[in-house]
């Protein structure tokens, strides 16, 4: 047994850890079983206490590659990284990825995850070929978007309850090099972040970091395209990390007003046009390695809400102040207007609208309580949470939101549970 | 040309290995395994990875010391082996194993007998030319026998055992032969334990590959181990059995 924490670390339970190998008989009769990668899901989708986890990040080979298409395939336990330190330098590049690369191919399909290029490629499925299933009972299932599509369209999305992926056929991009033209850009307000916003569509890639203390919703633009233009600087490799967790978290309410503060500053004095590397654009936050230990032991949330466009504007207004009344929160707020495409997993959460996503330090029943706020300005605007970061929502807001739940649970595997799965299915 | 035959080259650290050397120029590796989907595997990532390297699988009964001699044969007569690494090992529950005596056996045969009848193939090669590294990975687990891991201990400490003869027997010859020590390290094998404290198979195959460059010794991966092995066989025995490894 051994204790795992997803990386909120708001929990350290024992798990019966397991390399996974695809020889072994995954079906227990009376243990219930869950795939994980690199947990890096913030709350509960990849624990499984006192059940047993497949560790699978020894599964990861690359199968094949055709250059003229750009076709990859490979074994699900392979993180992006890995992926895009071998193919950028060769022209290639995953056409999307999350805030971070040390994330495995399974858990990007497996919560059909999004990035800075929604608006343009879509969702993760979306540049997606192929997918292998491996079941409990043995049986093994190949799905695309054409064949055995429903088994596609339920794993997609399907947080790791439908069997463990073993491999993937991923649909690479022609790139022109490692480098983006970036522009940064202020905005004081809301209105103009939705203005920019709508501006911004040409660009390939965009995402905003909005200052959540004040209540004005100022914030900073990034919008960004491939170039083949070759920027200065070094990109280091191996990155510093944070050495413990400290007791107390060092994020609360005056560290906070501070390093808003200087950020906004900082960057609204930045030249509004540059060049910059695709780790740093897309990956800012994988530079210090264990940054998750600094809100201390209690560990932290994470909210992330899409709401629809037509609400959009009033609901997040609302949002960013019922937060900030609060005084909870943290730095790490982001922005972003996702495309038109919606994610086509039965539990998929990328959509039409404007997701924010929002750290908070855990401070126990005063955090849980003003999520209880926000979820009902979520509800009432017809939005929904992402299960990669929930760690508390309600059954009943899980059902009010998620439309597809039933058909869902018809490609459900038996020996498979999650916390989360208990918590938000019964099972 | 250099080539390098990697036995139980679909174990991790050895996977780690050949990723190193793949990136040599001249240079062509001989995969040998047990099973062939795994080597072919093995293979087609490295083939993603560096599409220039020439690379050869070959699948063997890894307890048939006739077989294992006839290939090391084969492929010594067909290209001329400068390295060889036997990486191939096996750790089983030490309390399945006390319990099941076949379990036992197979861990004698499988991380002890086995590796020693590649090495033996292998030397008895690099002998008749005078030329050649052969490279073991054995482990820390050799120092002593403690009582959560004396049967894959065992085996390990007849390797180390072997190999100093082997290393003495090269004495004054162009042979080399090196002993590889890796601690703790986060492979399939030890994927059932708590992450920290153990070494990335990189960062200890990177330490393979360079020692394999070097002469004949003992190479504990990474160095920390040399102190701590020198330790725990200097207590004394009455301390020893009071610990709980
Ligand atoms: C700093 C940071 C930034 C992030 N930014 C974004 C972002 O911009 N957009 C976004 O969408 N997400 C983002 N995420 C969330 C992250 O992308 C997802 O949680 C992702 O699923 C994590 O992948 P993982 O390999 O760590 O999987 P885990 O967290 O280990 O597992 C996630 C789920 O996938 C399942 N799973 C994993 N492997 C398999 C498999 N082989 N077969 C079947 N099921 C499997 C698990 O059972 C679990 O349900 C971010 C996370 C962090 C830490
Ligand atoms: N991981 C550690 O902490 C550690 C520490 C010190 C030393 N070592 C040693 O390092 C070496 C490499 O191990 P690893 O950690 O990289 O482990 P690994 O990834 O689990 O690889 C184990 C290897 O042994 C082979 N093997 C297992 N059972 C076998 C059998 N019955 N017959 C033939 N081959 C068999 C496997 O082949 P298949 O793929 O065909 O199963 C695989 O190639 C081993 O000698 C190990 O003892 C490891």
């Amino acid at each position: 047994m051994v204790k795992v924490s997803s990386w909120g670390l708001l929990t350290n339970d024992e798990h019966d850890v397991r390399p996974f190998s695809q020889d072994l008989k995954l079906h227990n009769s009376s243990v219930k079983s869950l795939a994980a990668g690199l947990e890096r899901s913030y709350g509960d989708a990849g624990l499984n206490p006192d059940g047993v986890l497949w560790s699978t990040t020894f599964l990861n080979k690359l199968i094949s590659f055709d250059p003229d298409l750009g076709v990859l395939t490979v074994e699900a336990g392979i993180s992006l990284k890995e992926i895009q330190d071998l193919f950028v330098p060769r022209g290639w590049s995953l056409p999307v990825t999350p805030g971070t690369e040390y994330v495995t191919v399974g858990g990007a399909i497996a919560n059909d995850v999004h990035g800075k290029s929604h608006h343009m490629y879509g969702s993760f499925s979306d540049n997606l070929i192929s997918l292998t299933l491996l079941r409990t009972d043995g049986e093994t299932i190949v799905s695309s978007p054409e064949d055995n599509s429903n088994w596609f369209w339920a794993t997609v999305g399907g947080i790791g309850l439908t069997g463990v992926i073993i491999s993937a056929q991923l649909q690479l991009q022609k790139i022109p090099g490692p480098w983006l033209a970036t522009e940064t850009l202020t905005f004081p307000n809301l209105t103009e972040f939705f203005e920019i916003s709508n501006e911004s569509a040409a660009w390939e890639n965009s995402v905003s970091w909005i200052d959540c203390v004040g209540v004005g919703g100022r914030g900073l633009f990034m919008r960004g395209n491939r170039t083949s233009e070759i920027g200065k600087g070094k990109i280091s490799h191996s990155s510093p990390s944070v050495p413990v967790t400290p007791p107390f978290s060092l994020v609360n309410a005056l560290t906070l007003r501070v390093f808003n503060e200087l950020y906004f500053r900082m960057n609204s004095l930045k030249k509004e046009k540059g060049l910059q590397h695709y780790k740093k654009y897309f990956y800012p936050l994988d530079g210090i390695q264990n940054w998750n230990r600094i809100y201390g032991k209690r560990g932290f949330y994470q909210y992330q809400s899409v709401i629809p466009p037509e609400s959009a504007k009033a609901a997040t207004e609302e949002m960013l102040k019922t937060i900030s009344k609060a005084k909870e929160g943290s730095f790490l707020a982001v922005l972003k207007t996702f495309g038109e495409r919606k994610s086509r997993g039965l539990l998929g959460f990328p959509g039409p609208g404007t997701t924010l996503a929002l750290d908070f330090p855990n401070r126990g029943e005063s955090t849980l309580k003003l999520f209880d706020r926000l979820d009902s300005i979520v509800l009432s605007a017809g939005g929904k949470l992402y299960l990669a970061k929930d760690a508390r929502m309600s059954r009943e807001m899980f059902e009010a939101t998620y439309p597809r739940i039933s058909e869902f649970s018809a490609f459900r595997d038996p020996g498979i549970s999650s916390a989360m799965s208990r918590r938000l299915l019964g099972s | 040309m250099q080539h390098i035959v990697i036995v139980g080259a679909t174990s991790t650290i050895a996977r780690e290995c050949a990723l190193i050397w793949a990136k040599r120029p001249e240079t062509s590796l001989h995969l040998v395994g047990r099973d062939d989907e795994r080597l072919l595997a093995v293979r087609s990532d490295l083939l993603v990875r560096f599409p220039e390297v020439l690379i050869s699988t070959h699948t063997v009964d890894f307890l048939d010391a006739r077989a294992i001699d006839t290939l090391v044969s084969e492929i010594g007569q067909s290209v001329g082996i400068d390295k060889a690494l036997v990486a191939h090992g096996f750790m089983p529950d030490q309390l399945a194993a006390q319990a099941d005596l076949s379990l036992l056996k197979e861990t004698l045969e499988v991380s002890g007998v086995s590796p020693i009848l590649f090495a033996e193939s292998f030397a008895k090669h690099f002998f008749a030319s005078d030329s050649g590294t052969l490279g073991v990975i054995s482990s820390v687990a050799d120092v002593r026998g403690r009582r959560k891991n004396y049967i894959y201990g065992s085996t390990k400490a007849m390797i180390s055992y072997y190999l100093a003869g082997l290393a003495h027997r090269a004495f004054g010859t162009s042979v080399k032969i090196i002993s590889l020590k890796p601690g703790p390290t986060a492979t399939p094998m030890t994927g059932h334990l708590p992450n920290r404290g153990l070494a990335k198979a990189s960062k200890v195959a990177a330490g393979i590959v360079e020692a394999m460059d070097g002469p004949t010794g003992v190479v504990f991966l990474p160095k920390i181990w040399r102190l701590i092995t020198l330790i725990i066989g200097l207590l004394p025995t009455r301390v020893f059995n009071r610990l709980n490894l």
